[in-house]
């Protein structure tokens, strides 16, 4: 591996472009085989740090250093008074896809049963299979198979 | 606490206290009346469809609900027609109008007709038509004329708040059952009496831990 290549022009740590420029000059067997290489290189991993939250690396196990109590209500407050902005969206359109030719007997929105069989140890076992618009979702046992 | 103001503060500046509150309960209130309004229910609002299908024509004419909506008094789903529906009367009525060449389109390629959900409610909600009209609550009560609609829209919110307005007060709303398919019935004057009387007659149970049970239609 060539080490040098990528190393950071300054030692504050990469930017992400630099390190997209740094990629793009690397070539044939010096690409990285993982992420986790990548990381470990040069200055890349201080990067990451900078580029991520400070609350987020307060969590980190290495370094144990528990939030105080104040830090941890203003985050909890914040993301759930974020989490009720979800809700301000309109309800997505949505289709309604019917049948050009419907089979017969079928009722939209109820279920179908069809009786049948599968070969297990060379006999038929009698089954009840449940179908939602040809989709098969539930197989039981029939108990009013001959077999039974 | 410290003070706010400064001593030589001057009016302007301790109105301005005032006009922030006002702006934040201004906001909050547009955006109350904005959900309210048809901006945020879709009420009367009618969607494009691949056909403009006219509701108004076709009732008009004197075809019944269940000829298209077949599964109303079977199923949880009223049901959309196949192009087989349409093209019964198409093949002949109406049988070059480029209106209509989505359909035809749909029953030479075997392809469906993409149509735009108008009454849509949230994933969340559970219901089912059949037990409505089953217990007579008629079309026109949630869907109201859609005999005098040219193009498709919603009458009601279908909030919950306009679902319990009848859950709380069924007897307001029920019909005779030969009356659900009937888009012009309007209720009688001793509608209150009459409705008590349909409700027993129909076995509906009227207590409130089964007709608000959140569980009716959040299951």
């Amino acid at each position: 591996m060539n080490e040098t290549s990528f190393q950071p022009e300054s030692d504050v740590g990469m930017t992400l472009s630099e390190a997209r420029a740094q990629l793009a000059k690397a070539r044939g067997r010096n690409y990285w085989r993982s992420l986790e290489q990548l990381a470990s290189r040069g200055n890349f991993q201080a990067m990451l740090k900078r580029e991520m939250p400070r609350q987020a690396t307060d969590v980190e196990v290495s370094d144990w250093d528990p939030i105080d109590r104040r830090d941890f209500i203003r985050l909890m407050g914040a993301s759930l008074a974020l989490a009720g902005l979800t809700a301000c969206t309109k309800q997505h359109e949505e289709k309604i896809v019917p049948y050009v030719k419907a089979p017969e007997e079928l009722i939209p929105g109820r279920p179908q049963f069809y009786a049948t069989a599968f070969v297990h140890d060379g006999y038929a076992q009698g089954v009840l299979a449940e179908s939602h618009m040809g989709r098969p979702t539930k197989i039981e046992g029939n108990p009013e198979h001959p077999r039974v | 606490m410290a003070q706010i103001f400064h001593p030589t503060a001057n009016a302007v500046a301790r109105l301005s206290i005032v006009i922030v509150g006002l702006v934040v309960i201004g906001g909050l209130v547009t955006l109350d009346q904005l959900t309210r309004a048809p901006y945020g229910t879709e009420v009367g609002v009618a969607r494009e469809q691949p056909v403009p299908f006219s509701h108004k024509h076709h009732s008009n004419m004197g075809i019944d609900c269940r000829y298209c909506h077949t599964s109303v008094e079977d199923s949880s789903f009223a049901g959309i027609p196949p192009t087989k529906t349409c093209m019964n009367c198409h093949s002949m009525i109406f049988a070059d109008q480029t209106i209509l060449e989505p359909v035809r389109e749909s029953w030479k390629t075997g392809e469906s007709l993409q149509w735009n959900r108008v009454h849509d409610l949230p994933q969340f909600v559970y219901f089912n038509h059949s037990i409505h009209v089953a217990k007579g609550i008629g079309c026109s009560t949630c869907h109201g004329r859609v005999d005098e609609m040219p193009l498709t829209r919603k009458e009601n919110t279908l909030y919950m708040g306009w679902c319990l307005d009848c859950h709380r007060a069924p007897e307001n709303f029920v019909r005779p059952k030969d009356k659900v398919f009937d888009m012009a019935w309007t209720p009688p004057a001793n509608q209150a009496e009459v409705g008590k009387e349909l409700l027993k007659e129909y076995k509906v149970d009227t207590a409130h831990y089964r007709m608000l049970d959140c569980y009716l239609c959040h299951r």
